[in-house]
């Protein structure tokens, strides 16, 4: 309780940040660990989703998506909680929050032959996700996509990293969501969400949020099952010499023309009437 | 001026014979009449419009207020009435003055939002603008949905955990997995923290009434300071109902059901809230009290006082510390929000008594209703609303 005592903005306080708990999920004999700090909620809800230990990520039960658009992506949850952190005693309630979410989530446009194994095809697949929860969600703010793109290469597997931001940043509520993704098979990957939300000015709190999210990719660790890694030989054997960019810039994006649907007449509940940004199209 | 209008012929827009509970009529130079006889017979399902006739109908209902200062003001929205009360038997109405700066355009302003499953992020999510009115129409196992939170700092942060508490408070009628699917969403109405705000009461009573209005099955969540200001609303509609749609409200909300999460403030302890329900025919689906809220829940405090006697001396000298601690600060607490708003300051050294077209663009809901008004009770060319 010390901590709680002692704790700022600079310096907040999260309950459970060093006693995590060590998880691992069983995706289809593709084994994920990690290592998460407990669920915290100081209005006592419980989690969203405690972790299941096994999921079968080919039985389409439980897969949910959203046909708006020319992309369709569907997923699955498989661990859903919140943290919250605290600063000084002056003030009661929490200064920020994090809610964690991990998905396996499925490509299902995808054109034949493509393989998120291939880094270049998987780039192409998260450009069009980065594309779909910015213009092609046009009903909550617009985005800056993608911050702080990198990749790293852990036990075999490739991870990229990047953040969506909020375009206007005039709210005082200060808000980002940081992601991990990697590929579990031709058409299905991982995707780990960070959603921050802290106050302004929000140097503290996002250096804060950075660190924890930092703490627990550092424990994640994936082993591909046999067959994941056989299919991963022969994409790799196909295209040598594929590679996934190092770097990258947000995009420009200018917001598409859209209005609310009568879904009543069988309407999607956004429509969008006009693309200014063309969504990405897939390159074999 | 001598704080009467009556240099100019005044008409009366409300008078006993609108409803039973009229104390004193309403009267208006004729130049207004028309304007707001089109809004009193249009209102009807219009949360713009039903907020300023109900602003009228509270004048000519309440008593008291009655001072020698003969010139009052009512702040609502972006509204400032004023009126006279020089002539004892009657309310004479002398200007409606929009005042932009009331309303913040701050992504935080009060008022009606929509938080949305976002399937990609796996979270309800706050869109940004500001709504009209409840989209009724939407609905999850068979009742659109309503949340008024209480206190966060700022609305994404409400709206992504007040998502939460409603798949919880709800899970006999549904799971969570149902309802959190793209496209669903449910109503939010924010104060911003401001629990202190008579228009938030008024909001709360229209929002009920629309609903009712429309015969729409509505599940609220209503949570922590929130609770007090809903109350507020629910008792305002079963003691004034001629200000009811404007009538027929009285007691039967059988359609509308509503669960308190961790409610904090005056008259919220459980079983007001559950009588309060009784009476007005609200379903009265629970409460859930956090109970470690001991410094603003009643429930949970006498939970933990009961904890505090129980254990006796253990608790020892800092328990008894803490106990008292929450008196002064809750003392401390209703002092802060008790301190006036913004919006009172603001009202000085304004000077626009007119709603003029080309500023109302920018005024959201009310911009959208309000032309409409001057355009449909005066013909074109006719911007001004005096």
């Amino acid at each position: 309780m010390l901590k709680r005592l002692f704790a700022t903005r600079k310096h907040p306080y999260m309950p459970g940040l060093n006693t995590p708990e060590q998880i691992t999920v069983n995706l289809s004999g593709s084994m994920l660990s990690l290592k998460l700090p407990p669920h915290y909620r100081s209005d006592g809800f419980e989690a969203h989703c405690d972790p299941i230990e096994a999921m079968n990520i080919y039985d389409p039960t439980g897969y949910g998506g959203d046909p708006v658009g020319t992309a369709v992506f569907n997923s699955k949850r498989f661990i859903s909680r919140q943290w919250e952190f605290f600063g000084p005693l002056t003030r009661l309630r929490y200064i920020g929050s994090i809610s964690f979410v991990a998905v396996v989530e499925r490509i299902d446009s995808l054109p034949e032959g493509m393989s998120c194994f291939n880094p270049n095809h998987f780039e192409q697949v998260i450009n069009r996700l980065i594309f779909k929860m910015g213009p092609e969600t046009p009903q909550i703010a617009k985005k800056i996509a993608p911050v702080n793109w990198r990749t790293e290469v852990k036990n075999g597997c490739l991870w990229l990293y990047y953040e969506i931001h909020k375009a206007d940043d005039a709210d005082p509520e200060s808000q980002f969501s940081s992601y991990a993704v990697t590929p579990l098979d031709d058409h299905h990957y991982i995707r780990l969400m960070f959603h921050n939300l802290g106050n302004k000015p929000s140097e503290h709190s996002n250096r804060f949020v950075n660190s924890v999210r930092d703490k627990v990719l550092n424990s994640v660790t994936l082993t591909l099952s046999e067959y994941a890694q056989q299919r991963k030989a022969e994409v790799n054997s196909q295209w040598p010499d594929a590679t996934i960019s190092p770097q990258r810039q947000p995009y420009n994006w200018i917001y598409p023309e859209w209005r609310d649907g009568d879904t009543s007449k069988g309407e999607r509940h956004v429509v969008i009437t006009q693309y200014h940004t063309q969504p990405p199209k897939f390159h074999l | 001026m001598n704080g009467s209008t009556a240099k100019s012929p005044l008409v009366a827009i409300i008078t006993e014979r609108d409803s039973s509970n009229i104390c004193r009529p309403v009267y208006m130079a004729e130049k207004q009449y028309e304007q707001w006889k089109f809004i009193k017979q249009n209102h009807n399902g219009n949360y713009y419009l039903t907020n300023l006739i109900r602003a009228l109908y509270d004048l000519a209902a309440c008593p008291g207020g009655r001072t020698h200062a003969a010139i009052q003001q009512k702040i609502f929205g972006p509204f400032i009435m004023h009126y006279s009360l020089a002539q004892a038997d009657r309310i004479e109405l002398i200007a409606l003055k929009v005042d932009q700066s009331l309303v913040s355009v701050e992504g935080q302003s009060p008022g009606l939002y929509k938080s949305e499953w976002i399937r990609e992020e796996g979270n309800w999510i706050t869109q940004d603008g500001l709504k009209g009115k409840m989209d009724l129409s939407h609905q999850w196992k068979g009742a659109h949905t309503a949340a008024i939170p209480g206190k966060f700092d700022g609305k994404r942060d409400a709206g992504r955990i007040i998502g939460d508490h409603i798949t919880k408070a709800y899970r006999a009628a549904f799971s969570a997995s149902e309802v959190q699917s793209q496209g669903n969403h449910f109503s939010l109405f924010w104060m911003n923290n401001d629990f202190k705000d008579r228009a938030h009461v008024e909001s709360i009573v229209s929002f009920i009434q629309q609903a009712k209005l429309k015969n729409t099955s509505v599940r609220w969540l209503v949570h922590g300071e929130a609770a007090g200001v809903f109350v507020e609303a629910v008792t305002y509609l079963s003691t004034q109902p001629q200000a009811g749609v404007l009538k027929d409200t009285a007691s039967n909300l059988v359609k509308q059901s509503v669960f308190f999460s961790n409610p904090r403030g005056k008259d919220c302890r459980e079983k007001q809230l559950e009588a309060l329900c009784e009476k007005v025919g609200l379903n009265y689906v629970g409460t859930k009290i956090n109970d470690f809220d001991i410094l603003f829940n009643g429930d949970a405090r006498d939970k933990f006082t009961d904890k505090a006697i129980s254990a006796g001396g253990v608790m020892g000298l800092s328990g008894v510390t803490g106990y008292f601690g929450y008196t002064a600060l809750s003392n401390g607490y209703d002092a802060v929000m008790a301190g006036s708003s913004i919006a009172t300051t603001m009202v000085i050294g304004t000077s626009a008594y007119v709603l003029a077209k080309d500023k109302a663009t920018t005024f959201g809901g009310y911009a959208r209703n309000l032309p409409k008004v001057v355009s449909s009770a005066l013909g074109k060319g006719n911007q001004q609303w005096h």
